[in-house]
């Protein structure tokens, strides 16, 4: 398969692909910048008024605070320079804590990261596995079990959920931390981001080590259960009908009468065709993962983008809002372009469509 | 090599009942075509002798494949002889090919599968020699080729060259040339015939043309309504067929230079329904030759030697 990938035509046609998609996405990034900028400038209240509040400030200081801050400009020239910035790579720094806000975000995106990753991870194949087994039930009690379970799952509010989650495992019954990324004892430097992988880099003894590991695995546990729920649900539901659809082609029928066994006539000739529609909607689910990270960070105080931008948003802090929504704007973007050629990978005749 | 029996089968699903009685004999190393109008049931026949039918179907009679009987089998004895013993080509060979595999990996699990050969270039070798054995040119171009850059003939080719790779003793067609151009139908025909033959396999060819199914097999099946009606050699069905359903069928059909302003004889009436019950002979409602008897009373035949479901041919007709 990756022999697929690297024939001359196919290359030609990922590159040309990426090159019109890539207008594409100057073009989006361009029009999230603006809509970024302008939107948080309407919000009444400014960044200075709100630091300096109700202690109350001469109008000379409230101005020469504007002028550092570069506020007292137009907005035109104000995003003139956000968007000079942005296309160095150089975002500026957070009014609130003076650090660039290109590394907060890198900071944030690897918590929010772990907690997307896996919860996409675990949404694709408890999914896609509950999505086979109900095809293979069809009509039968397992089938209307697990395609029920997928609709309470998707009509869950996603607050309440992680709300009552909380209740039951962390405060009734105890076994699971309620908020945080690992327990306050584990001081893990951070070199990848990911706490599952940093906690084996620290300099520690192995039984520290595994210890560590063990906390943040805990405290992941709920926070991507939660956030996994809905791109589940969807995932199951697009994997049973897809793949029922399949076992009903002719080609089926073909490996059926080559005497093929059914674990491959299932689980390879029908299988494979009927990813194809499902690889898309996993890159639907994840724009679905980041809004829901927001919520679900909120509930579980996890240190990442959603709360970063959300506390950014209630006090104003403009270069942080501006630039971390383009930033999330990027990430989406490329994913997406990602999970696009890979659709293409898989399906042959998409790939020829495309060529010609 | 082995014979096939088939034996008062007959097929449900629910109410419906579109096979209701199929009997015939296919003797090793012989061809036998299979001829009747769209629905009736020589696809289902067909798919009961690989095993394919839907669940739910009900199946009752005889399926016998050198002298063991299909339907007693296990699943797992029965797919031992399915796609090895017995294999299948379907009709729409443009849908009949896994899209997301290409040729060769189509060709090379049945050698790997069922053929058991270990070796991945032994299959390539093996593999390439059997598409050109059906006639695509240049295979080592087409080992790597999706089914969608393929032609509907050189579709089927594929089709037919992964059902012969596992070198089966029996080759079934269900209409293997209805969905191409009439250009390439005669070429297809003549391919599979002339590999029955030098392989020395049997071939079981549905098709609804009785006059291709004549000049190309050494019998001929006529079926009706879901039951066998005449069995015979092909040189005996169209010259003095015996069956007056198989009377009208040739008379239907249209002459080789006749002018265009000819009509054709068409038979009046319609087929019954799959879930009529009828309790006399099946084509009674639209025989012209059909007496009293007809309508109260099946025909019966035996289904070891050549038949007709009719009781003129046994001069029955004065009987009761
Ligand atoms: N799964 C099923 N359930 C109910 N009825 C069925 C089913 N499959 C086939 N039939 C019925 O059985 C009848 C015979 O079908 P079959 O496909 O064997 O006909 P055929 O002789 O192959 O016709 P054609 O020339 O159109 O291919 C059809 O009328 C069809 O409606
Ligand atoms: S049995 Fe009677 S109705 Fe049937 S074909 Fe013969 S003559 Fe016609
Ligand atoms: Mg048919």
């Amino acid at each position: 398969m990756v022999q697929i990938l690297f024939t001359e035509w196919s290359c030609n046609l990922i590159l040309k692909t990426a090159s019109r998609r890539l207008f594409e996405i100057g073009l989006t990034l361009l029009g999230v910048s603006l809509v970024a900028f302008f939107l948080i400038r309407m919000v009444p209240g400014d960044p200075v008024t709100l630091m300096i509040g109700e202690r109350g400030a001469s109008p000379e200081a409230i101005a020469e605070l504007k002028a550092r801050l570069g506020l007292d400009r137009s907005l035109i020239e104000q995003y003139g320079l956000f968007a000079a910035g942005a296309v160095r790579g150089d975002l500026g720094v957070s009014i609130l804590s003076g650090r660039p806000v290109l590394g907060e975000f890198l900071e944030r995106f690897a918590a929010t990261s772990e907690l997307g990753v896996l919860a996409l991870i675990l949404a694709t194949i408890a999914g896609v596995g509950l999505g086979i087994v109900a095809a293979l039930t069809r009509g039968r009690w397992l089938d209307r079990v697990s395609m029920s379970l997928a609709v309470t799952l998707y009509s869950m509010p996603i607050f309440w959920w992680g709300l009552m989650a909380i209740v039951l495992f962390s405060v009734k019954l105890a076994w699971l931390p309620v908020s945080g990324r690992i327990a306050v004892e584990y001081d893990v430097p951070l070199k990848s981001g990911w706490l599952l992988i940093d906690c084996w880099m620290m300099e520690a003894a192995w039984g520290e080590k595994v210890a560590a590991f063990w906390s943040a695995l805990r405290h992941l546990t709920l926070p991507v259960i939660v956030l996994a729920t809905v791109p589940l649900a969807v995932i199951a539901r697009m994997t049973r009908s897809s793949l029922l659809e399949v076992i009903g082609e002719d080609y089926v029928r073909t490996a059926r009468a080559k005497g093929l066994s059914p674990m491959r006539v299932i689980g390879l000739h029908a299988l494979r065709n009927a990813l194809i529609p499902v690889v898309t909607v996993v890159g639907l689910m994840l724009g679905t993962i980041l809004t829901g990270a927001i919520l679900t960070e909120t509930i579980f105080s996890w240190p990442g983008l959603g709360r970063w931008l959300v506390s950014a948003v209630q006090s104003r802090d403009y270069p942080v809002i501006q630039g971390g929504v383009l930033l999330v704007a990027v990430i989406v973007v490329t994913t997406s372009l990602i999970v696009d050629l890979l659709s293409f990978w898989i399906s042959p005749r998409l790939r020829d469509r495309g060529r010609s | 090599m082995k014979n096939l029996i088939v034996d008062h089968l007959s097929i449900r699903f629910g109410a419906a009942n579109p096979v209701r009685d199929v009997c015939f004999q296919l003797d090793a190393g012989r061809s036998l075509g299979v001829v009747g109008e769209s629905g009736s049931g020589k696809s289902l026949t067909a798919l009961a002798l690989m095993g394919l039918l839907p669940e739910q179907a009900q199946v009752s009679g005889e399926l016998s494949w050198g002298g063991r009987s299909l339907q007693t089998m296990t699943e797992r004895e029965r797919r031992a002889v399915r796609g090895r013993e017995i294999a299948m080509i379907f009709q729409d060979p443009m849908t009949c090919l896994n899209p997301s595999f290409t040729v060769g990996f189509q060709i090379d699990e049945v050698l790997k599968l069922r053929l058991g050969i270990r070796s991945s270039a032994e299959r390539r070798k093996r593999g390439l020699e059997i598409l050109g054995d059906v006639g695509i040119p240049a295979p080592e171009t087409r080992w790597d080729a999706y089914p969608h850059q393929l032609s509907g003939g050189m579709s089927q080719r594929v089709a037919i060259a992964q059902a012969l790779a596992s070198e089966p003793e029996l080759l079934i067609a269900d209409e293997p040339t209805t969905a191409l151009d009439v250009t390439v139908q005669m070429q297809i025909l003549e391919l599979l015939f002339s590999l029955k033959k030098k392989r020395g396999m049997s071939l079981l060819f549905v098709t609804h043309d009785l006059s291709v199914a004549g000049r190309l097999c050494d019998d001929i099946l006529v079926m009706y309504a879901g039951q066998s009606l005449e069995l015979a050699a092909a040189g005996a069905i169209l010259k003095s067929p015996q069956h007056p359903y198989t009377q009208a069928l040739l008379a239907a059909r249209p002459h080789l230079g006749g002018g265009s302003g000819d009509r054709l004889k068409t038979i009046p009436g319609s087929v019954p329904r799959a879930t009529e019950q009828i309790r006399g002979c099946v084509f009674a409602a639209r025989c012209e030759k059909k007496f009293d008897r007809c309508e109260r009373e099946a025909p019966a035949f035996d289904a070891t030697s050549k038949f007709n479901r009719c009781f003129l041919s046994r001069n029955e007709r004065g009987s009761l």
